[in-house]
């Protein structure tokens, strides 16, 4: 296996955990107004993703600068391309992380009030742009043969994929609702977050398969059977989720619902190999994992480096929610 | 440029080549250099703004180093809590480390000009092709904006601890 597909599937393993990880926690953010009915309450909700929230957006940080160091023309022409879609991704994504931050230094009530209505649009509004971005590196993009996009902002936007970011949305907050089951101390507080889990994996489910079908007419990912395969297999475990929650086996709910993310990503990943950017007008001006690449000696040291540090990140994050394991109840709040 | 200095026999050039007998060119003879080189242009960077911000930004750390040293020695004696002049000092140079990582920055970004990376690539030759300028000024504009609100909200913030009672803000944010 040459090294240009470890990195690869380093980045889909990249994106798969930013997914994972950063679903619920954009999740927990969405339901933060509509499940917190007190500040007590809101704080307790906050409290489940305070200590891990800005560990599980490294993954994000470090899939962008994997995708750069690896594959750089394919950094150069997704980061121009969505350059006005970034922008507001990353507008979303301060004001989340400063009002996270910032809540609790402040009693006013109006203050607390903004703070989470921040969280809220800093959660919603990532998590749409996230299927919107995907479901077009699916679809392909206008690029030139100089690897440049030719379309607007607005051209990114189109039925497709705006069920792909509706998806991502719904799917993130059961996602979200399903870790909360697993995080919290009340019983009858768990009991609401159930109740509401369940309006919201319907909507998801039926977003989801409404996507997975607009996913097989617009794109070429069927074609490929692992992709398939995968892509069906997450279904399955979204509904298997659902009916757990349900059922109130929340672990195994939020087991499936993790699984039904890193199938749907590593299915993407898979349909798309070895393209990394697909071009609607050209597919020989796609950027693939070889006319986008770094050098074979950059690669090499990269891969070097990553063997070496990755375990050190996995091994530090996987402790701080070994820490922060006991539910969360009122008595301590730090957030 | 400068009025006084204190010479380091054979410094400017370790820093240079990393070894002490190479040669320092002035600013023109680079310009020259870099245009039989590289083609035709500027490549001179601003000089009076990187002079200055280099050494305001050296002047603000000596004078960060001078108030962490002479507040250590009144720690020390016992008599920082005593001294209103100190204490009031102290507070007054909050902002300096901001401004000298600002001019600090300057000076990276700016002199590097007109490369994006030495000797490599321009600036130029790096813009994005299908960004407008209208692009470039919603996004430059957005972030000012929100770095500038993110700004007067953290010093709401600090300004409201500091007016509160000392021994309580030690219990820290869970309230």
């Amino acid at each position: 296996m040459d090294l240009n597909i470890l990195w690869f599937i380093l980045i889909t393993v990249l994106f798969t955990g930013f997914f994972f990880l950063e679903g619920f926690d954009y999740g927990v953010g969405i339901l933060l107004p509509f499940l917190g009915h007190s500040d007590i309450e809101r704080r307790v909700i906050i409290q489940t993703i305070a200590p891990v929230w800005d560990g599980n957006e490294v993954w994000m940080i470090t899939a962008g600068g994997a995708l750069f160091a690896a594959f750089p023309h394919a950094y150069a022409t997704m980061f121009s391309s969505f350059y006005l879609a970034l922008f507001l991704m990353l507008l979303a994504l301060i004001f989340r992380g400063a009002a996270l931050e910032f809540r609790s230094k402040n009693e006013a009530p109006e203050w607390r009030t903004a703070c989470d209505w921040l969280i809220f649009f800093g959660s919603a509004l990532p998590a749409f742009l996230w299927g919107v971005a995907v479901t077009n590196l699916l679809q392909g993009i206008p690029l030139n043969a100089q690897m440049t996009y030719t379309g607007s902002f607005f051209d990114l936007l189109t039925p497709y994929t705006i069920i792909g970011g509706i998806t991502f949305f719904l799917v993130f907050s059961f996602h979200g609702a399903a870790f909360l089951t697993l995080r919290i101390a009340s019983v009858a507080k768990i009991e609401e977050v159930r109740a509401c889990s369940r309006k919201i994996g319907l909507l998801a489910a039926l977003s989801f398969v409404v996507c997975l079908f607009l996913t097989y007419t617009n794109t070429d990912l069927f074609d490929k059977l692992p992709a398939a395969a995968l892509l069906l297999a997450a279904a399955v475990v979204f509904l298997g989720s659902l009916a757990s929650v349900s059922a109130k086996k929340y672990s195994r709910g939020f087991i499936l619902s993790s699984l039904a993310i890193v199938f749907t990503t590593a299915g993407f990943f898979a349909g798309l190999f070895p393209r990394l950017m697909v071009s609607s007008l050209n597919p020989a001006w796609s950027l693939n994992i070889y006319n986008a690449a770094s050098t074979s000696y950059t690669l090499g040291i990269m891969t070097i480096a990553a063997l070496c540090l990755v375990p050190v990140v996995l091994i530090y994050q996987g402790w701080t929610y070994w820490i922060f394991r006991k539910r969360v109840s009122e008595k301590h709040l730090e957030y | 440029m400068n009025s006084w200095d204190l010479e380091v026999p054979y410094a400017l050039s370790l820093l240079v080549y990393n070894e002490p007998y190479g040669e320092i060119k002035g600013i023109k003879e680079l310009q020259h250099t870099a245009q039989q080189t590289y083609g035709a242009g500027s490549y001179t960077p601003d000089v009076p703004g990187l002079f200055w911000s280099f050494r305001l930004m050296i002047a603000l750390g000596v004078v960060m180093v001078l108030a962490l040293l002479s507040s250590a020695f009144l720690l020390w004696k016992n008599k920082l809590q005593d001294n209103p002049f100190a204490l009031k000092l102290l507070v007054f140079l909050i902002p300096l480390p901001y401004i000298a990582n600002s001019l600090g920055w300057y000076i990276t970004e700016g002199g590097r000009q007109p490369w994006m990376v030495v000797g490599l690539q321009k600036v130029s030759a790096a813009v994005s092709l299908n960004i407008t300028p209208t692009e470039v000024m919603i996004t430059m504009v957005g972030f000012t904006l929100v770095y500038l609100f993110l700004a007067i909200a953290a010093v709401y913030i600090a300004v409201k601890f500091i007016q509160k009672d000392p021994v309580d803000s030690l219990e820290g944010g869970g309230k």
